[in-house]
């Protein structure tokens, strides 16, 4: 920390750099300003406050607000403040948020206003999962490639052994795919899963994924609101190239104490939420710990009883309002993956975050937040065995510092700007050991560099049918001493070595970053779009392996490794029909990446002090259209969404610098999302995902060495896998109604038909016949049943 | 510090419904390449050179030696070797030992192409001791050889081991390096899922130095071997011949050991 805040020298060069094309935006929008407030004499008053539902007083984030009599119209943000300006005069202020009754309210504007309002939950308007919170927010906003869960309509869609998870869920979003069956992790628009902005209450979750990806980190309970970008991301958002996961965590019911959780089959939850001070604040508490490995202890073979394999985490949220014009938040999540066999091996994993957050109103129109935030993913492994003993540690770790504004400046002008400073420290391993042991102490140098960077956006409505938002993000990144920072050339040998002091410079990178989002409305019903983004990325996931590892690597971009960097236009068509019951959209996107990475052949990515010398470096294009039509109230709702797309990779080192497939590259992905409010008591889901099988290398010869076969192969991802498809199906059952204590059944139903989906082909001896060749698909998850039982207080 | 197989342990106990399959592909076929499976070695008076060409996956594995190349090895201090052709596509010289930190530089001339490679040999080093050692995965127990070896300090080693049980080479690739255990005794258990040594078994371990090219080499190799589904996408091994060959020219040194499974 005390490096982020001293590093003056880096300061100077970073604001070098900025300073012309930010300030001349600044003049511009300042001149944007201006001019309509010069042309309209009347003064204008401003309707601020916070919109909350009036069950367990948390705020609704992007509700709507809007003043009828003059079209005008904003939505409340992360914090559910809104603020709004108009002249004097009687309107009727409307407010809605999907899932709630719509309030309508007389104002008599004669000077500023504080109303805050509380919307009530409509328990018959059943809404769809993935839905833009006002109902044609998504024809009147600039914002594309926005999609947001809806947490009450998680739950009714079927997972894997009955573990709901956000991060599965958005998989089923037209250019979001699975990073692999059964997987948490997750592709968009041809990116790797690293490319993936991962954020829980602002902090960077490094490692999203429990049990090796079979689970992500996120216990469902504790979130409230999921955003996802997967273009056209705000100048707010930076430092991945290809998504934004925004995850906001549940502050707490405000009214009075609950408490709520599950028991499944692998797994159980508990939440307890309740106000503070008579609701000037509020607290939640979540936990989720699986069981497996208790299982394994009743198991009479004492192996497989000292079997240790289970995860917990832990999520806590409080806020605090001191006062009209000031709120402080804290939150905080901790999780750990556990596995040990019989004694000999010990080996954990998991991510801690923390937040801290700070709102303050400078006015009417200025809403400000501060963050200091805190991110850590750090794993151990303990080898116990007699004379080869050691134990490895890992760890990356951030602080964050974040300012933000939003400046409800007029109607048609809202900006937001702000800054942000990042501090990482890498410590890729550190191996210690007795002195009996065959292994010596060793430590792998470690890495600090900070990230910087200043944005400001500014969304206008020039007319009732045009918004535009448009704004830059400035952002560098210095990789800084102590230490000895190599350069290294094509084949791995080291051209350059220097040895750098502590807080000394070794290389920076400066990029400005433009984003831009236009929406034309061409009805009341129908609108075009068009958005330009790019995107830099300075911490890089080195991860060689089809199944994501917890000990794989993030290294900083250095001397040999250049920021990532992306560029993505986009186009699209949305429209509502028959009441905004139905929602339509097709995004046209295409994506030109540079500084990608992949690995030399046989690539040592671990406790390698010379770990950049194993890399390659190429670009990658991505490509696509995304069909996405949805159901949004009644009995029915789902959804169908369609991609085709391409993803394609080029690297000097692999096949002679032509493009090949990407292992994201999937040509056709399908999900259908059926669910069927079948009466008061009993919710039926059915999902259905196909997808083009995975690019995979097969080898085109083979031929014998040292006895075994071997062999040959002539083109990167030049085949296909079988194609995946799967039906998966669940129902929901409804205790009986009672005031105080509700309880559901959720039995859930994995790939109903038993669909033997490849998971991986090998080539191998026939042991039939050890002359002939055959190819074996090898599949994991047949038919899975589940069963979860729900309570809350 | 192959942290992978606990993880391999892992997926192996989730993955307790996987199935398995035979399924038809459509390969398409590339023209024959030469595979070159060259060693000088420090043990015998004999140093052979084996080429042959690769196959399509459809067809059976046959004999593909190939048959009038001129094969010729140089040491550094220039004495050139002639190599015989015994049978077809074994090419042997029955006229010298190699000598650790000799280089050697190979050519082979085929049809009207040249092709070359150099290998220098590593100082050898040796197994101090062979035993066995059980090892309880779950309810699995295994047994498998284990050796105990000096590390040379302050150079850099490389290693691989042979396994043969009952006179059968394993298809097990056994590479290492003294990365983490520069300088120590060290003790290495020849593990394998796929190996399960029985009461009586004879067990024979070949010990070899390698060079850090032939090292890559191997370890390339293996990482094409699947890894119940942590597999890394596989690709050809960098080869030390330049040319266009498959295969490897290796300088070595070896020991062999043997022992009975006494339990």
């Amino acid at each position: 920390m005390s490096q982020l805040l001293s590093s003056r020298i880096f300061e100077t060069h970073m604001l070098k750099g900025i300073r012309y094309p930010l300030t001349s935006l600044f003049l511009l929008i300042a001149l944007f300003l201006l001019f309509p407030s010069r042309l309209s004499a009347q003064i204008k008053y401003t309707i601020k406050g916070v919109i909350k539902d009036s069950v367990s007083g948390e705020t609704l984030i992007r509700a709507s607000v809007k003043i009828l009599e003059q079209d005008k119209a904003t939505s409340t943000n992360t914090y559910g403040f809104y603020s709004i300006s108009t002249g004097a005069g009687d309107y009727t202020l409307q407010l809605s948020y999907i899932g709630y009754r719509t309030v309508l309210r007389k104002v008599s504007v004669q000077g500023n206003q504080n109303l805050s309002f509380e919307l009530a939950p409509d328990k018959q308007l059943k809404e769809v999962v993935v839905s833009s919170r006002a109902s044609n927010e998504q024809i009147t906003r600039p914002q594309m490639g926005l999609d947001k869960l809806n947490m009450e309509g998680v739950k009714n869609i079927p997972v894997l052994l009955g573990e709901r998870d956000i991060l599965k869920t958005i998989q089923l979003l037209p250019g979001i795919k699975s990073a692999g069956e059964g997987n948490s992790g997750f592709y968009v628009r041809g990116g790797s899963s690293d490319q993936n902005l991962i954020l829980l209450d602002e902090a960077n979750v490094y490692n999203a994924s429990h049990l090796l990806g079979f689970f992500s980190t996120f216990n469902s309970d504790a979130i409230k609101d999921v955003s996802v970008y997967k273009g056209g991301m705000p100048a707010q958002y930076g430092g991945r190239l290809a998504s934004v996961v925004d995850i906001t965590m549940n502050e707490g019911n405000r009214k009075e104490y609950t408490a709520e959780g599950g028991v499944g089959l692998i797994a159980s939850r508990l939440k307890v939420e309740g106000p503070i001070k008579n609701g000037k604040g509020s607290f939640m508490l979540g936990g989720r710990r699986t069981y497996a490995d208790l299982f394994l202890k009743l198991s009479s073979d004492t192996a497989l009883s000292k079997t240790v394999l289970y995860f917990y985490d832990f999520n806590a949220k409080a806020n605090y309002k001191l006062n009209e014009n000031n709120t402080i938040y804290i939150s905080g999540y901790f999780g750990k993956d556990q596995l040990g066999l019989n004694k000999s091996f010990y080996f954990n994993w998991g991510n801690s975050t923390a937040t801290f957050r700070w709102n303050h109103l400078f006015s009417d129109k200025i809403f400000s937040n501060t963050s200091l935030i805190y991110s850590d993913y750090d794993y151990a492994i303990e080898n116990l065995s007699e004379g080869s003993d050691f134990r490895v540690t890992s760890i990356i770790r951030d602080w964050n510092l974040k300012q933000d504004y939003q400046y409800f400046a007029s109607s048609s002008h809202t900006l937001r700007f702000g800054i942000n400073a990042s501090h990482h420290k890498i410590r890729p391993g550190e191996i210690s050991s007795s002195s009996s042991s065959d292994v010596n102490n060793k430590v792998i140098t470690s890495r600090q560099g900070t990230e910087w960077a200043m944005y400001i956006s500014d969304e206008w409505k020039p007319s009732n049918s045009l918004s535009l938002n448009y704004g830059l993000r400035a952002s560098s990144f210095a990789l800084f001493g102590p230490g000895t920072i190599k350069k290294y050339d094509g084949n791995g040998s080291t051209v350059s070595s220097k040895e750098y002091k502590k807080g000394e410079i070794a290389t920076s990178y400066f990029y400005l970053e433009p984003r831009f989002a236009a929406s034309l409305k061409l009805s009341g019903n129908s609108s075009v779009k068009a958005s330009l983004t790019r995107n830099t990325q300075n911490l890089h996931l080195l991860s060689n392996s089809t199944a994501s590892l917890p000990t794989d690597t993030w290294v900083m971009s250095s001397r040999n490794i250049k920021p990532e960097i992306a560029d993505q236009v986009s186009v699209g068509y949305y429209k509502n029909f028959f009441k905004d019951n139905f929602e339509f959209s097709s995004e046209l996107y295409y994506k030109k990446m540079e500084n990608q990475i992949d690995y030399k052949n046989a690539a040592n990515l671990r406790g390698n002090e010379d770990v950049e010398s194993e890399l390659l470096f190429g670009k990658g294009r991505a490509y696509g259209v995304e069909l996405f039509l949805k159901k949004r109230y009644g009995k029915y709702n789902g959804w169908l969404g369609y991609t085709l797309s391409r993803t394609e990779r080029s690297f000097d080192g692999i096949d002679e610098g032509n493009y090949f497939p990407a292992k994201q590259d999937r040509t056709h992905d399908v999900s259908l999302v059926n669910i069927y409010n079948l009466s008061k008591r009993w919710t039926l889901s059915a999902t259905f995902v196909y997808n083009t099988g995975n690019a995979v290398t097969y080898p085109s010869g083979k031929y014998q060495l040292d006895g075994h076969t071997e062999y040959y192969y002539s083109e990167r991802n030049g085949y296909r896998l079988p194609d995946y498809h799967r039906l998966d199906f669940g129902a929901t059952l409804n205790g009986r109604s009672n005031k105080r204590y509700k309880s559901s059944w959720t039995f859930s139903v994995y790939n109903l038909y038993n669909r033997k989906n490849a998971y991986i082909v090998e080539f191998k001896d026939n042991p039939d016949d050890l002359k002939r060749t055959q190819a074996v698909q090898t599949s994991l998850f047949g038919i899975i049943p589940s069963v979860t039982w729900n309570f809350k207080y | 510090m192959r942290l992978i197989y606990p993880f391999l342990v892992l997926f192996t106990l989730l993955l307790f419904s996987a199935c398995e399959k035979v399924i038809d592909i459509d390969l398409k076929d590339s023209e024959p390449l030469l595979v070159v499976e060259g060693v000088i070695n420090n043990r015998t008076d004999t140093q052979s050179v084996r080429i042959t060409t690769t196959l399509p996956i459809s067809e059976s594995n046959s004999s593909t030696g190939i048959s009038g190349a001129t094969v010729t090895v140089k040491d550094q201090e220039g004495i050139s070797y002639a190599f015989r052709e015994r049978a077809p596509g074994v090419y042997s010289s029955r006229r010298f030992r190699g000598i650790p930190g000799r280089t050697y530089n190979l050519t082979i001339a085929y049809n009207g192409k040249t092709y070359s490679a150099q290998s220098s040999m590593p100082s050898q080093v040796t197994i101090d001791s062979i035993g066995f050692q059980s090892t309880t995965i779950f309810s699995n127990s295994r047994t498998s050889l284990q050796l105990i070896f000096r590390d040379p300090p302050q150079i850099r080693n490389y290693y691989r081991f042979v396994l043969s049980i009952n006179s059968v080479k394993t298809s097990s690739i056994f590479v290492y390096s003294d990365d983490f255990t520069d300088g120590k005794q060290v003790t290495r258990d020849l593990f394998d899922v796929d190996v399960n040594l029985q009461k009586g078994d004879k067990v024979m371990v070949e010990m070899q130095c390698i060079d850090p090219v032939i090292y890559r080499y191997w370890l390339g190799l293996d990482q094409n071997r699947s890894r119940g589904g942590a597999s890394v996408t596989p690709a050809n091994p960098v080869s030390n011949i330049s040319g266009g060959a498959l295969g490897y020219f290796s300088a070595q040194t070896q020991q062999t050991e043997q022992l009975h499974v006494p339990y």
